[in-house]
């Protein structure tokens, strides 16, 4: 990533920037790994504000602006602290926002909606991968605190106090979806060592939390566990890449972190647990080093017009969509562990069936007003992106990976295949077939 | 979901107003921010950590408001109990609050050793 001239090497200018400070391990050995969320996020920040970029915060993006060449030229969006709009002409631009869970509940996930899917999309950009989309991760119930490393200690009891037999291989989330289809699910956690229970705090120290203020001892009480769906967060689906400069295939569109797809690093398993925030730091470095290089080569464009569609142009007249029911609509297709973990290709063509309706309604109708247009919005790349992922699941006739069909249990040899798929007024699947792409390393 | 601004601790900052990724905060007429859209909280604590005087409450129910009483949570040490589990600001110096994140891939490791031959390696 030292390419004199192309960019920054983010690790190192953090570190001399003074703003990234590195732990220290015993013996005094510097651990450059496992950087923790809260603290990372700052020090990114500080090391952008150091390096005078201009930050717009609480302005979330709506659509891209496309020139009638079909570059991406800029994008618009809203601010919704300061009032008004935004619009930017840029050479390029890079869609770094997130994946989506469908607003399912994993800690810090509601900004991702998938809105960076439906603006690529709307712009002719494919997706790829969106059938590995079935990880969900266990928490308390009624709680975001998805963080998982304890439950590794982990025994899990059924409502009659019976301990839930786990395999001893890496695949709990299944067993625990299977009991929970069945009924309530409880935990403990007390072979945790009594030396990790003194370090828990400070190792993750938002864990705790939650027990502590509902005052449950999570290490002799049992509390009731669900899975959070984590969609494209911990699945691995997302906008498909074309380039080692992590371009998509539309000419001045880039794309980095959740918002592409992770298969190039993860193949057909999660994400989570370190691969995914290595891309993110990654693909962004490389995005950005590629944006950069096609705006230096394609002067900035003026004249992009704003392409967004679904939730911002109703193609009929505009009335009021009811936003609540048609989260929940999305939510009752991609969620439910009976859909969506143990899939077959028979329930995937009801939720395919009932999602087009839900789309006509909604691309027909929705428009939001000042207060509602960012959750419209959002509810449009949410229901895109569930058509994306069950059209997705039915096109990989087979099981693989995290994407376990019931009806077809085994691997297909000829579905050694990426399996693509775009398309807003009708959603179109297809396998890649170009060479497999190597990222530079 | 956030509960509570308590007035009487806060500074008037604004940090959380800017750091809450769901805009749920508003600055106020008076001294303190207030929850303009408490229904939009997302649970993650973050007002938490960036306020410097320990004034927000976050309960810890995603699903509900759940009311709490200031003074028993007051009474209760849980403010800014968030902020020095993770070392930050005036706890950066404090060797009892380093950050040994790096630890959990041993953490991993122990449990794949002691309990389950081959436990997975999701944080
Ligand atoms: C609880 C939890 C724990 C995890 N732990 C690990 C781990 O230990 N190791 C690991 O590798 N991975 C982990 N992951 C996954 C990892 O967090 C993600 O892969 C990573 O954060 C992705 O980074 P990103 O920058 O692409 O997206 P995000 O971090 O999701 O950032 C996207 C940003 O875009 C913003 N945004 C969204 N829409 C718009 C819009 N329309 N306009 C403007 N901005 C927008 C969002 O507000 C957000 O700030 C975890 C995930 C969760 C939920
Ligand atoms: S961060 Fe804390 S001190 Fe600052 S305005 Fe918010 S509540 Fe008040
Ligand atoms: S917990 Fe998170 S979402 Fe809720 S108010 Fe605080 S910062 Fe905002």
């Amino acid at each position: 990533m030292d390419e004199p001239g192309t960019g920054i090497d983010l690790g190192k200018s953090a570190y001399t920037c003074g703003v990234l400070q590195f732990l220290e391990g015993r013996k005094g050995i510097t651990q450059y790994r496992a950087l923790r969320g809260p603290e990372y996020m700052r020090a990114l920040r500080k090391l952008v504000d150091s390096l005078g970029v201009t930050v717009l915060d609480h302005s979330p993006a709506l659509e891209l602006l496309q020139n009638s060449d079909g570059l991406v030229s800029g994008a618009r969006g809203i601010r919704r602290q300061k009032g008004g709009d935004w619009q930017v002409h840029a050479g390029a631009v890079v869609l770094a926002t997130g994946g989506t869970s469908f607003l399912s509940r994993p800690l810090g996930s509601h900004t991702n909606t998938g809105d960076g899917y439906i603006m690529a999309a709307e712009a002719g950009a494919e997706l790829s991968g969106m059938e590995f989309t079935s990880y969900y991760t266990v928490a308390p119930v009624h709680s975001t605190m998805t963080r998982s490393m304890s439950y590794a200690f982990a025994t899990y009891y059924d409502e009659d106090g019976a301990v839930i037999p786990m395999p001893s291989g890496p695949d709990t989330m299944r067993p625990l979806a299977r009991a929970m289809l069945k009924g309530r699910v409880f935990c403990d956690l007390h072979r945790t060592p009594e030396d990790i229970r003194a370090k828990v705090p400070v190792i993750s120290p938002n864990f705790m939390l939650p027990f502590r203020r509902w005052g449950i001892d999570p290490y002799n009480d049992r509390f009731e566990v669900t899975l959070h769906g984590e969609g494209t967060i911990r699945g691995i689906g997302g906008l498909r890449i074309v380039g080692g400069d992590c371009r998509t295939s539309v000419p001045g569109l880039f794309a980095s972190g959740d918002a592409a797809t992770r298969e190039l690093v993860a193949g057909a398993i999660s994400g989570g647990g370190n691969i995914n925030s290595a891309w993110a730091v990654s693909s962004g470095q490389w995005a950005g080093q590629g944006a950069a290089r096609y705006a230096k080569e394609h002067k900035a464009i003026s004249g992009g017009q704003p392409i967004g569609q679904a939730g911002l142009r109703p193609s009929a007249a505009a009335n009021n969509v009811d936003l609540a029911a048609t989260l929940s609509a999305i939510q009752n297709e991609v969620l439910p562990y009976d859909k969506n973990i143990f899939r077959s290709g028979e329930r995937l063509e009801q939720s395919r069936t009932i999602l087009e309706g839900v789309w006509t309604e909604f691309r027909s109708h929705a428009a939001g007003s000042s207060g509602t247009c960012l959750r419209t919005r959002e509810t449009a790349a949410m229901l895109a992106t569930a058509r994306w992922c069950v059209a997705s699941a039915l096109a990989r006739d087979e099981s693989r990976g995290m994407h376990q069909r019931e009806d077809r249990p085994e691997i297909d040899p000829h579905f050694n295949r990426r399996i693509i798929v775009g398309g807003l007024g009708k959603v179109w699947t297809g396998r890649d077939h170009e060479p497999r792409l190597e990222l530079a390393s | 979901m956030i509960e509570l601004v308590i007035d009487e601790r806060c500074s008037g900052c604004n940090s959380c107003v800017e750091i809450c990724p769901t805009n749920v905060l508003e600055i106020g007429t008076g001294n303190s921010p207030f929850i303009a859209r408490q229904n939009d909280c997302q649970t993650c604590f973050m007002c938490e950590l960036y306020c410097a005087d320990d004034a927000i409450y976050v309960g810890p129910d995603c699903d509900r408001p759940v009311p709490v009483e200031k003074q028993a949570i007051l009474a209760s040490g849980l403010l800014g109990e968030l902020r020095r589990h993770h070392g930050w600001d005036e706890w950066a110096i404090d060797s009892r609050y380093t950050n040994e994140h790096w630890q959990m891939e041993k953490v991993f490791l122990r449990a794949r050793d002691t309990i389950f031959p081959t436990q997975s390696q999701e944080t």
